[in-house]
């Protein structure tokens, strides 16, 4: 899978006893700190325990460090010196974390120039940790709560640390200072969230891969309806191993009296690719929205005259999906996935325009509707693993050629 | 400037970028409320009250906008400044 939950050698697996151990203990740790900051410092052992199962190497290690320690310093810096030190320096930092991001993700691009070839850093959760990077030094002079220890949890809060959600400094400072209660009602309803993740991603996804169009290299040899059944499914089970492995988090983290963002709303009811997007994993792609769309989106419109302004938006469009398919992963098929994500995007916008608000509002018109983008989600996902000509293949043989 | 007037600038400008002569906003108006206000009306909306009121905002305090409220709140503040 590539929401980078399980599959590594190294961790501290969710669905393992030591996890579960572990999870009480923090639970109970932080139930009984009382006070700010004895709750800021009961936080950073829990923390930086759960850290270390995911941490391959002496290097890493020090890679982690570093990324830390630069982004706190280099948001300190902004805030110190707001008008001495350029603005394009800082600038130039998030375009590093970004670069660093994309290098270290993938070994092999640029390789043998990528330094990450020579010596691969493993560190899960690496991607994730960098988005909460950039986000800090971008907001740092609107966030109110500026000290380290904080921000070090902030950065490896364990609930969130593998796989996210990527949430925000400001809302889970203010959990951190003052713990949300956690009443009777409350904690059943975490647990029964828990136990509803487990049985989406253990046994429901894990379960139905077998099915899935991932698991059947051999699709050539499947029958036409199964075919169908195996491309068709696979967004599905994406859908219950990373919405199962969200609930378990943040129901683990609402536990110990925080309150992360939700990833998923309802993505299968969604009404066009767009609300789609605002529906599934909701923290990536808000994130993209605010610190990719919408800087270059403005950037665009500012400076040019209205004629254009489609036009920047529609840059925007594509390389926000540029971006999300390519961290998924540097290949083919995941460019491919972006240009026909962000080709729909625009398609939608310059729809709308043309022909005004859909107007079909019958239940069936509706339905198909939402059918037609659940197949198209599900057909350009097989870009993923298969790569455009393969993708084409299948796509061809769906349909009986 | 006067709340008021904050409030009919920014209402003016909804009623331009939205074409609708009517567009009525309150404090507690968001995106969610509006079915064609997605992300790229979102840009245009904000950059067209920067430009009424001349001011600029960053995008930290963009992403952390939730409602109308919020948005005359922050025009509010720089124009204070």
């Amino acid at each position: 899978m590539n929401v980078g939950t399980t599959g590594a050698q190294q961790g501290l697996f969710l669905d393992s006893w030591h996890f579960f151990a572990f999870v009480a203990l923090a639970v109970l740790v932080i139930a009984l700190t009382r006070g700010k900051n004895l709750r800021t410092w009961a936080l950073v052992p829990l923390n930086l325990y759960f850290l270390a199962f995911f941490i391959g190497s002496f290097w890493s290690a020090i890679i982690l460090a570093g990324l830390i320690c630069m982004t706190y310093a280099t948001a300190q810096l902004r805030l110190r010196y707001p008008d001495q030190l350029p603005i394009w320096c800082f600038v130039a930092f998030i375009f590093f974390l970004w670069a660093f991001l994309f290098l270290v993700k993938d070994p092999n691009l640029f390789a043998p120039y990528n330094p990450f070839f020579h010596a691969p850093v493993a560190i899960i959760g690496i991607s994730y940790l960098t988005f909460r990077a950039i986000h800090y030094v971008v907001d740092v002079e609107v966030i109110e709560d500026r000290r380290f220890l904080p921000f070090l949890n902030y950065m490896v809060f364990f609930p969130t640390l593998i796989a996210g959600p990527i949430e925000r400094y400001d809302r889970y400072a203010a959990d951190q200072d003052q713990a949300q209660p956690v009443d009777a009602a409350i904690a059943i309803g975490a647990l029964h969230r828990i136990a509803n993740g487990f049985i989406k991603k253990f046994v429901l996804a894990d379960n139905l891969a077998a099915l899935g169009i991932f698991q059947n290299s051999g699709y050539d040899n499947l029958a036409i309806p199964l075919l169908w059944l195996a491309v068709l499914i696979q967004l599905f089970i994406i859908y219950l191993d990373f919405s199962g492995y969200s609930d378990i988090v943040i129901a683990i983290a609402r536990l110990m009296g925080f309150r992360v963002m939700e990833n998923f709303d309802h993505p299968f009811a969604a009404t066009s690719i767009q609300d789609f997007w605002n529906r599934w994993h909701i923290s990536l792609t808000s994130f993209i929205r605010d610190y990719v769309f919408t800087p270059i989106a403005r950037t665009m419109l500012v400076r040019s005259s209205r004629n254009w302004h489609f036009t920047g938006f529609a840059v925007a469009y594509f390389v926000s999906m540029l971006v999300i398919a390519l961290w998924h992963g540097t290949t083919s098929g995941f460019l491919m996935f972006g240009v026909v994500q962000g080709a729909a995007l625009v398609g939608v916008q310059l729809w709308r325009r043309r022909l005004g608000e859909s107007t079909h509002n019958g239940r069936l018109a509706k339905a198909l509707y939402s059918a037609s983008i659940y197949v198209f989600m599900t057909t350009t996902v097989a870009l993923w693993y298969f790569g455009p000509v393969s993708t084409l293949r299948i796509l061809k043989r769906m349909v009986g050629f | 400037m006067l709340d008021e007037e904050i409030h009919e600038k920014v209402q003016n400008v909804f009623r331009s970028v939205f074409e609708d002569p009517n567009f009525l906003i309150s404090d507690e108006l968001h995106a969610g409320m509006v079915p064609k206000w997605d992300s790229l009306l979102h840009i245009t909306l904000i950059t067209e009250v920067e430009r009424a009121f001349s001011v600029r905002f960053r995008n930290a305090e963009i992403a952390r906008l939730n409602n109308i409220g919020n948005l005359k709140d922050l025009v509010a503040k720089h124009l204070r400044r």
